[in-house]
């Protein structure tokens, strides 16, 4: 089989149906797509191995080495968040400390690691930079939402404001290698002008179908039996509470 | 928020949304690239941005359809954006080199795919962190009292 025809049938593929497939069990997740979608992902995991010729596995190579990095990550934040002073999903006093190494040992690697088993090195200083200013941009979009539009909780916005910071800080340790600076900029641009061309013309194609919906037909006023039926149904509640009508 | 902030408020979302692009730009070791470079490389990615999106709108258009009984709305979104997209491509190609060194249009398609997967990543990982790192503060329903409601 040719390099570009394995590439397409056991990587480029598998990826379409794994994403389509996460959709799908989102929403009403079929059984097929149940078995699917964990098969396609394995598919494109082990990519490297099942298509070592083609170039298109340094994306999967790429993924690896953001997975290392990623899920301590966002573990790490995740316990952060749920420990201490939280009303709903607490987690026990050791996920605090756990948290915070967690973090700090992605950091540590977001800044010094370089994965071996990625083939071309530049895709992974082009993640590390990408990420780091791109969470240093949200942090900081986040901390001035905060800070302009949620009253009272003024105090609250301090973690947003060390998450731009710590991002930048370790964005400076890292460093931006060569000239990837200006050309990871040029990226994020493009595809975003791209991905905002797209966007347009789907809101555009669903703003034509909606504009000629026709008004709702005009309910009638409640009879005296429905306002008795409510008068009883908040009587009820008033007294019993809630559960009275469950 | 008071009508006389809202031009600071936009002002400062801008220069937050900006200032992790200024912060690489600043830190880059090297002057930027060749602008011919730079102008191929961005043409590439406006057009594998707006076809992979293309690609996620349409199946949108799809449950868009069947969900509110508009049959037409992925036929008409695929027709739009298979139009724009050809004409954008044709555009590309006239103003630039978009296919490059590669062998064919397809290839060059799928070697870009690659090449973006950093920022894809990059992006993809950078939101659920952030919106933890502002979840650190927000987990907790506790209100400032040293400043008085607004109503």
């Amino acid at each position: 089989m040719e390099p570009a025809l394995a590439a397409a049938l056991l990587l480029w593929l598998p990826a379409l149906l794994a994403v389509f497939g996460g959709f799908n069990l989102v929403g009403r997740g079929g059984t097929m797509w149940r078995v699917l979608t964990p098969f396609s992902v394995l598919l494109v995991a082990v990519a490297p191995l099942t298509v070592p010729d083609s170039t298109s596995t340094q994306a999967v190579e790429l993924l690896w080495g953001v997975a290392i990095v990623g899920l301590p990550l966002l573990s790490g934040l995740g316990l952060l968040v749920f420990s201490g002073d939280v009303p709903v999903g607490r987690v026990p006093a050791w996920g605090r400390p756990t948290g915070v190494l967690l973090v700090v040992l992605s950091a540590w690697l977001i800044v010094s690691w370089t994965p071996t088993f990625v083939d071309d090195v530049t895709l992974w200083s082009r993640f590390v930079v990408v990420l780091l200013a791109a969470t240093a941009s949200i942090s900081a979009v986040l901390f001035v939402l905060h800070r302009f539009y949620v009253p009272r909780r003024r105090s609250r916005s301090w973690p947003m404001s060390a998450g731009a910071i710590g991002a930048s800080g370790l964005l400076a340790l890292r460093g931006v290698d060569g000239s990837i600076g200006a050309l990871v900029v040029a990226e994020v641009a493009g595809l975003f002008l791209g991905a905002g061309f797209a966007l347009l013309l789907c809101m555009l194609v669903i703003w034509l179908f909606e504009r000629n919906l026709p008004e709702p037909d005009a309910l009638p006023p409640p009879s005296e039996d429905d306002l008795e039926r409510a008068a009883a149904i908040i009587a009820r509640r008033v007294t019993h509470g809630g559960d009275a009508d469950a | 928020m008071p009508e006389a902030r809202t031009p600071m408020a936009f002002a400062a979302l801008a220069s937050a949304f900006l200032f992790g692009p200024a912060l690489v730009l600043l830190l880059a070791s090297e002057s930027s690239p060749n602008a011919d470079v730079l102008g191929v490389g961005l043409a590439n990615d406006v057009f594998v941005g707006f076809v992979v999106t293309s690609l996620g709108m349409i199946l949108l258009l799809l449950a868009y359809g069947d969900n509110r009984d508009r049959p037409a709305a992925p036929v008409l979104g695929l027709s739009v954006l298979l139009m724009v997209g050809f004409v954008l491509g044709l555009w590309l190609l006239q103003s630039g080199n978009l296919i490059g060194d590669a062998s064919s249009p397809l290839a060059r398609f799928f070697t870009e795919l690659v090449h973006l997967a950093p920022v894809g990543l990059g992006l993809a990982l950078a939101f659920p962190v952030g919106l933890l790192i502002a979840a650190v503060g927000l987990r907790t329903f506790a209100l400032d009292e040293a400043e008085m409601p607004r109503s």
